[in-house]
């Protein structure tokens, strides 16, 4: 008997996932986001993602958008000579997503432990990391989760989804509007929506979410990163124009000779 | 959630109110007018402040300055105050001085200890400069009302030993006569410092120019800007073919701010005498010596870091 490659078996998996929720009752949960394309261009400063969905009535809702989780290498700052702070020692955190941005109908503690695990700070605290200089170790996690939040690529917050009443069939809707930060980079997220009750996740639902650049970030960014030199040249070159610009408008300003 | 007073910046990945960097660009500008400075030194933390990467911010800066120092250079030169001669040969030891620091902060980074060398050459230098300056200019200003130009005139023992060295050479547009190794010997420590902090190295030619090469202040800021224009006409390119770090968009809006600035500093700059210039430059560097001083001492809200920040 022959194997199927992995990419088919995943195919396999999806389409029968797709039929058996078809197959499903008309109430079951289903998500949705607008615009599922972020278009990074010349204006773009953070997007609110449209959230909306279904699922079981009198259940709390925890929204995640999380980018591929990769490797993070950072500086330490520890205290040199007993007095001054510097970037010493190299931090690796292990399969950190670049952004990760959690909203709850609630607080996340009151849903009870299975949904407490989707807080930050829990999150945190399985993350795994090495230091070249143990000795001086600091609390790593923390101290990461600290840098994120700082720069708005971590985030969570309480509240802002808002459930219509329930249906018929045991089914709730639910709509969120929900902010991306300015910082966000080009490539590939992934939306979820967990559903707790009576403490249990009862249903968990994801769409991905792709952001990319367009227009003018889009043309300059291929410009600097496949032909370098050639933008150097011009970012010089319009420096160089815009500098005597300038200059001579304010020449023919002050009338000088 | 996008504005028309936002703009998004490909390279530093994050998007920037455009008011906000036109005025800084702006206020950076005045200040490079004034005292002949790049203003790297000021503008670069400012940046990093603004949530730009540090890497992108000083190399998006030196693409700024070949802007700033164009239409500052231009001002100075209508003025009559570019010494083009002196100007190249402090160049080409710049570039000679350059090449050697970049090399030299290679193996440092290699060895684990660049970050510290970086931050302990910042402050000396800003602390030595600007108390020197500071300290200099007000003895002066006190000692003699008759010079604007604040030189001392005592024919000290270095005054004698530039004047026994080789190769001299007299530079009209600045009064005086030196060894050709002047020039290319102090430009060339200039250039090993500037890329060891990762600066055009205005802040320390003035001073350079000043007392070692006894220029007179006025002909030392427009020959500032002429030098600090072709190194960073260098630092742009070289930055972008090889680390892609300079965000056009971003050196474009900090431009017209800074632009604009250099002409009403060049213009400014020419109304004050020459040791109220010096103090106010000294106490300029000196405010940043004192908050990158307090940087180092004080335990930091977060104690990561990304690769490539001071």
């Amino acid at each position: 008997m022959t194997r199927l490659p992995n990419r088919c078996r995943v195919r396999m998996l999806l389409w029968l996932s797709l039929a058996l929720l078809a197959a499903a009752p008309a109430g079951a949960a289903n998500l949705d986001v607008m615009p599922k394309t972020v278009c990074i261009g010349a204006g773009y400063d953070g997007a609110v993602l449209k959230i909306s969905g279904t699922v079981p009535a009198a259940s709390d809702v925890v929204l995640r958008f999380s980018g591929s989780p990769a490797d993070l290498h950072l500086r330490q700052k520890e205290k040199v000579f007993g007095l001054l702070w510097m970037n010493r020692s190299m931090v690796t955190f292990k399969n950190i997503p670049g952004v990760c941005l959690v909203q709850s109908s609630r607080l996340l503690g009151e849903m009870g432990p299975a949904a407490a695990a989707y807080g930050l700070e829990t999150w945190s605290a399985g993350v795994k990391f090495e230091n070249d200089h143990p000795d001086a170790a600091i609390d790593g996690p923390r101290e990461l989760l600290r840098l994120k939040m700082q720069e708005g690529l971590f985030r969570e917050t309480i509240g802002g989804i808002t459930f219509s009443p329930p249906s018929a069939d045991g089914a709730q809707a639910f709509s969120a509007d929900f902010p991306v930060p300015a910082a966000l980079s080009p490539g590939n997220y992934r939306l979820e929506a967990i559903a707790f009750k009576d403490g249990a996740m009862c249903t968990r639902l994801s769409v991905p979410v792709r952001a990319e650049l367009t227009g003018l970030p889009a043309w300059l960014s291929s410009l600097a990163h496949a032909h370098g030199a050639i933008y150097g040249v011009l970012a010089t070159a319009i420096a160089l124009v815009a500098g005597l610009f300038i200059g001579m408008i304010f020449q023919g300003r002050s009338g000088a000779h | 959630m996008g504005s028309f007073l936002h703009l998004y910046l490909p390279i530093a990945g994050n998007s920037v109110n455009i008011a906000a960097v036109t005025a800084l660009g702006g206020v950076v500008g005045l200040l490079s007018g004034i005292f002949g400075v790049g203003g790297g030194f000021l503008m670069t933390p400012l940046l990093i402040m603004m949530g730009i990467p540090p890497t992108v911010a000083a190399a998006s800066d030196s693409n700024q300055i070949v802007g700033a120092s164009t239409s500052g250079t231009l001002a100075h030169f209508r003025l009559g105050n570019v010494d083009v001669k002196m100007g190249l040969l402090l160049l080409v030891g710049g570039v000679a001085g350059g090449t050697l620091g970049v090399q030299i902060i290679k193996l440092l980074r290699q060895l684990g200890n660049a970050d510290f060398l970086i931050n302990v050459t910042y402050v000396l230098m800003l602390g030595l400069i600007g108390g020197y300056m500071f300290m200099e200019s007000l003895q002066s200003m006190r000692r003699c009302k008759q010079s604007d130009t604040g030189e001392p005139k005592t024919e000290s023992g270095y005054a004698r030993f530039i004047g026994k060295l080789p190769w001299q050479m007299d530079f009209p547009c600045s009064g005086i006569r030196l060894s050709v190794l002047m020039p290319l010997v102090l430009g060339g420590l200039v250039g090993i410092l500037a890329a060891i902090m990762g600066v055009g190295g205005g802040f320390i030619m003035v001073p350079v120019m000043v007392y070692l090469l006894r220029m007179p202040m006025h002909v030392v800021v427009g020959t500032s800007l002429f030098q600090i224009l072709f190194t960073c006409v260098n630092v742009t390119i070289m930055q972008s073919a090889q680390n892609h770090t300079v965000d056009f968009m971003l050196a474009l809006l900090l431009l017209i701010g800074s632009s604009i600035g250099a002409q009403v500093g060049a213009v400014v700059g020419k109304k004050l005498p020459g040791d109220r210039l010096k103090i106010l430059l000294a106490s300029l560097v000196l405010v940043v010596m004192g908050k990158m001083l307090l940087d180092l001492l004080v335990q930091p809200a977060v104690l990561l870091a990304y690769m490539g920040g001071h």
